[in-house]
């Protein structure tokens, strides 16, 4: 009789113990639900909106025809400080090197989250003159 | 027969505690996450209203592409404030700026957002408003905001979307 009302106590103190590791667990999961969501939304979306900005006003273009990157990186610098940025600009024939870097100042790559659109521009005065822009962004956590 | 009974009495005493302390843990822990999650949801839609009213405002001219000129507001079918993707049309965002006082609640409406309180900002990087739409929040409301960049007369602009109940 004692045996079998130990064994019952054991089984009874596994149940209970699942059930808080279950409890304990899911709570664990559910506390993160969608916390990140629409942060990651919103960078995306910036991104892409990054790229539309400086193709739209010829910055992407211009830094191709001066092979300077002034106006780039003052473009990267001024962005919102919660958004760090990076863009390489590169020649269609070669999508390995590129021609033109940009950094945003005091960032590190978070490379949990990390977004990046391509995008090919058109520059008129080249002769082989189609180009790749990749934008590539993620959120300032310093 | 007594001890027996003592024991029996013991046992169920504890056994009832710790019934007692699971089924209070899991009503305190159900209700939390209920709360939790009911939270998160209305976030999310708050989220997903802004969202979409912030897309239609960057990326469409609206219905008709020249709302700008329409006096009557039920002419309109829906707001956009830009010429083309990313660049914004002053005209627009003047006439969406006029209608602050008059049309507030019908350009909710165009914009998906009936059930909230909006407030659209246009700056430059650094904050500096050059316009801005609808209410400001208070300190004590949960706020939905969503960001856009665009271009307003060769300028990058701010467009934040922010909502709240």
């Amino acid at each position: 009789m004692e045996v079998k009302g130990f064994v019952f106590s054991l089984d009874a103190l596994f149940a209970i113990a699942i059930a808080l590791i279950m409890i304990t667990s899911s709570s664990y999961y559910l506390s993160g639900i969608n916390e990140n969501e629409n942060q990651d939304y919103q960078i995306k979306q910036l991104t892409a909106d990054f790229i539309t900005v400086l193709e739209k006003n010829n910055s992407l273009e211009n830094a191709i025809i001066n092979n300077n990157s002034t106006e780039l990186a003052t473009f990267v610098n001024t962005i919102p400080q919660d958004i760090c940025l990076n863009i390489e600009l590169y020649h269609k024939n070669d999508l390995i090197t590129p021609i033109i870097v940009v950094h945003k100042q005091n960032c590190e790559s978070n490379y949990d989250a990390l977004f990046s659109i391509k995008r090919s521009f058109v520059v008129e005065n080249q002769d082989m003159n189609i180009f790749l822009a990749e934008v590539t962004s993620w959120r300032n956590e310093q | 027969m007594r001890e027996n009974g003592q024991i029996f009495t013991t046992d169920l005493m504890i056994a009832s505690a710790i019934f007692i302390s699971i089924l209070l843990m899991g009503i305190v822990y159900w209700n939390t996450t209920t709360n939790q999650i009911s939270f998160h949801e209305e976030a999310n839609e708050r989220d997903e209203a802004i969202r979409y009213a912030a897309n239609s405002l960057v990326s469409t001219q609206g219905d008709p592409s020249n709302w700008e000129y329409l006096i009557e507001i039920s002419e309109i079918n829906s707001i956009g404030l830009v010429s083309q993707k990313n660049v914004l049309d002053q005209q627009k965002i003047q006439k969406l700026i006029d209608f602050n006082i008059t049309n507030y609640e019908e350009i909710k409406e165009l914009l998906g957002i009936t059930k909230y309180n909006l407030q659209i900002l246009f700056t430059d990087f650094n904050g500096m408003v050059y316009y801005e739409f609808g209410l400001a929040p208070g300190i004590e409301n949960e706020v939905s905001v969503t960001r856009r960049v665009a271009l307003l007369e060769g300028k990058e602009i701010l467009i934040k979307v922010k909502a709240w109940k």
